[in-house]
């Protein structure tokens, strides 16, 4: 071994005072640039848990975990990232429909163990929670669509002059555009009272699937035409694409999918157990608890009849809903299905105690859904005078094709759909329309659109307006005296109360006063013995889990029932009485 | 540039053009007209510089987009070059006689679309792919998800949770009476 190799490695150490050939680093690491693509940051307030980021990462780098109960609108979960996997790309954040997902300027970060590098932004307390730098996604640039197709309509001074439906519905083009906008979150699903399939049947329109979308529709809701023109549509509140654009369309796709047939039979054929052989059961009210239960009881072989006061099923739908939202033609569709599915119905016939007593004797279970139908009084000083009608005998005589007059003008009384729908009839009725509210539009329980096309034709609508009384004038007319309110907060959390301001009146002379505020349940027919039971100390009607009151095998739902008091609560109830029904059958096979 | 434009049209026919902006256009040619436009352009145009070569796979028609932006530098303003070719084939000639900085984006997009540049000088050869065994990894087909599950398998303890399933529980979704 020659001398050199002895010597090398020690000649090496005199490099540790030459001159280095790198640059020192000073002032620790570089600063990511400003719109660097680091470590995730997430404003969980924001958040609606709806992983979306999760659904279109390429890496598969995303869980989410639950890190909160579930509500309404939050799904509870958060994501968490594992950052062995992801590649920084974004796709995430750009996604996020709620916003509030962005990426940190932030990248170094060293620890001995692996597994730390998998965390919860937001939750997860890091460094850069507060970073202003960073990836954000660029206003203007969104991967998710936040524009609605938007929905044809009538030209409102048109609509006036007819009885035509308002909305035109979306064409197959529409549809199917409309439908691709969902992320098939399901945050919807939660919303809906019935639970309905909603991501399934979008996802089976956007596929061109139209039949399978419908049978989907039909596989817990058996009025879905009418759903799809008049729901109050929970589920596009709290659609995640709505939290930054317009929620999708929920209600306009689930119309045009049960529109593209005229045969519901022949589409549906549902494949069910028909463990009600033989089995009857009796429904006391055609409204959509009671079609509901018709329907699925009937598909499972249970032998129903419907029981139903007025000519026509349809319960608030058929006589509450104006025929320029929800026609005829929808509702027969709906009723032909119940027929092809073997459901009888008793018309014109209102079932009295007696008749109950002897039902529930000779049924193996009794639905009630007999709706809420004694409207509430104006509570105040001539309220009795002719012309002073309430809202739903209005529209109820409109519905069966009697003659309504509603005169020259008219004041409606009330906020809510009812007030609005009798409103817009009376427009086409040929009458000068003003809503009288107590409240703010903002606080009005109609639905927004509805108050909008009110507003369209012609409806004028006067808030935080107090009915002081009415009175008659000399000429045959009435004079509705009414009082402005200021909006006081009570109550912290309570919504704003309505005060009287003392001492100023204004007077409207109109020909009707349509009173809208509202109805409460109608049961003085029940036998004693069984409202009792059943009732509680309001007059609405108590039922457990299972749909069944405290009489055994009756069962009720609808307005009487729930607290929400919408079609699509009823049909929610419907089901319930359903599952309660068959699972009890069931039970007794065995 | 509408000139220049119109005379492209007369000499080398144009599929379809768009207009993004007055400084910049994009005109799409046939395969076989790219190397005459390209060295016309260079050479009698002040569109001299190769500032970008790109391509995109449109997996659904069968076919990749080359797409060439030529800059003028004097009169900063940008045309675009764009031809389609068979994804088959996946051959497009080497535009590196007339730039020589070509070769590097040419020797890019062969290793990451699989397009073939034949006479471009290191195709084939790793650009930063160093041992590499899938499909190229720009292709549409290629699976990114199965690729990181045989390369980079996740740690153990991963757990998703699924939101709707998650909140449907709660809520007593039910799942479907008709299945």
């Amino acid at each position: 071994m020659s001398l050199k190799y002895t010597i090398a490695p020690f000649s090496a150490w005199l490099q540790a005072v030459s001159k280095p050939f790198t640059v020192p680093v000073t002032g620790g690491p570089r600063p990511g640039a400003p719109r660097y693509r680091g470590w995730h940051i997430n404003d969980v307030e924001k958040c609606i848990g709806c992983g979306t980021c999760s659904a279109i990462c390429q890496n598969e780098a995303i869980d989410m975990v639950p890190v909160d109960d579930p509500v309404v609108g939050d799904s509870g979960l958060r994501p968490k990232i594992d950052y062995g996997r992801c590649c920084w790309c974004a796709l995430c954040v750009d996604v996020c429909p709620s916003g509030s997902l962005g990426m940190s300027n932030e990248y170094v970060w060293a620890d001995t163990d692996a597994d730390v590098f998998r965390y919860i932004p937001g939750v997860d307390e890091k460094p850069w929670d507060d970073s202003e730098l960073g990836w954000r996604r660029e206003e203007g640039f969104e991967l998710v669509d936040h524009d609605r197709v938007p929905m044809g309509m009538l030209d409102p001074d048109e609509r006036t002059q007819t009885w035509a439906e308002v909305v035109i519905g979306y064409t197959e083009e529409q549809a199917r555009v409309e439908a691709s906008r969902c992320v098939d979150c399901g945050l919807c699903v939660a919303a809906c009272p019935a639970h309905m399939h909603i991501p399934d049947y979008i996802g089976a329109i956007r596929d061109g699937d139209d039949a399978r979308a419908v049978q989907i529709i039909y596989d817990n809701n058996a009025m879905p035409e009418m759903c799809g023109k008049v729901c109050t549509r929970r589920c596009e509140s709290v659609c995640s694409i709505g939290v930054q654009g317009d929620p999708l369309a929920i209600r306009w796709l689930k119309r045009y999918a049960t529109e593209r047939f005229d045969n519901l039979a022949e589409v549906l054929q549902p494949q069910v157990e028909r463990v009600g052989e033989g089995r009857t059961v009796a429904v006391i009210g055609g409204g959509p608890s009671g079609l509901t239960v018709a329907y699925y009881l009937a598909i499972r072989g249970f032998e129903v009849t419907v029981h139903e006061a007025l000519p026509q099923v349809g319960g608030a739908t058929f006589f509450g809903i104006p025929r320029y939202r929800f026609p005829m033609s929808s509702l027969e569709k709906q009723v032909d299905l119940l027929k092809s599915a073997g459901v009888k119905f008793v018309l014109n016939h209102r079932v009295d105690g007696d008749e109950l007593t002897r039902m529930l004797a000779e049924n193996d279970a009794v639905f009630m859904g007999v709706g809420l139908m004694k409207p509430m009084a104006l509570r105040a000083p001539g309220e009795d005078l002719p012309g002073v009608i309430p809202a739903l005998d209005m529209l109820r005589e409109q519905n069966l094709g009697h003659e309504v007059d509603v005169g020259e003008k008219v004041v409606v009384v009330g906020g809510g759909n009812v007030a609005i729908d009798a409103s817009r009839i009376s427009r086409r009725l040929g009458a000068e329309v003003t809503i009288a509210y107590r409240r703010r539009v903002v606080d009005m329980p109609a639905d927004d659109e509805e108050i909008e096309d009110a507003e369209a034709e012609g409806v004028e609508i006067v808030t935080q307006a107090i009915p002081l009384r009415v009175e008659a004038t000399e000429d045959g007319k009435l004079d509705f005296v009414w009082g402005p309110a200021e909006m006081v907060q009570e109550e912290e959390g309570k919504r704003p109360r309505p005060k009287l301001i003392e001492g100023v009146e204004n007077h409207l002379v109109v020909d009707r006063v349509i009173v809208a505020i509202g109805q409460g349940p109608d049961l003085d027919w029940l036998p004693t013995e069984i409202s009792e039971k059943i009732c509680n100390k309001w007059g609405y009607i108590e039922v457990d889990e299972t749909g069944m009151t405290a009489v055994e095998g009756l069962y009720a739902g609808g307005d009487l029932v729930n607290d929400t008091a919408d079609a699509i609560s009823a049909i929610a109830d419907g089901l319930r009485a359903v599952n309660g029904i068959v699972d009890k059958t069931r039970a007794q096979h065995v | 540039m509408d000139e220049i434009i119109q005379r492209i049209r007369d000499n080398f026919g144009v599929l379809r053009e768009h207009r993004q902006r007055d400084d910049l256009a994009e005109v799409w040619i046939e395969p076989r007209h790219v190397l005459p436009l390209l060295t016309w352009l260079k050479e009698h145009t002040p569109f001299v510089q190769l500032t970008h070569l790109s391509a995109v796979d449109w997996l659904e028609d069968g076919e990749f987009q080359l797409t060439y932006l030529l800059t003028d530098p004097v009169g900063r303003r940008s045309l675009m070059v764009a031809v389609r070719i068979s994804r088959e084939e996946a051959t497009a000639e080497s535009v590196h006689t007339l730039w020589a900085h070509a070769v590097t984006y040419e020797q890019e997009i062969n290793e990451m679309f699989g397009i073939h540049f034949p006479g471009s000088p290191r195709q084939g050869v790793p650009f930063i792919l160093e041992g590499w065994d899938d499909i190229p990894p720009m292709r549409r087909d290629f699976d990114t998800v199965e690729y990181m599950n045989r390369h980079h398998p996740s740690r153990p303890g991963r757990e998703h949770t699924d939101p709707r399933r998650y909140i449907g529980q709660v809520v007593g979704e039910k799942g479907y009476l008709h299945d």
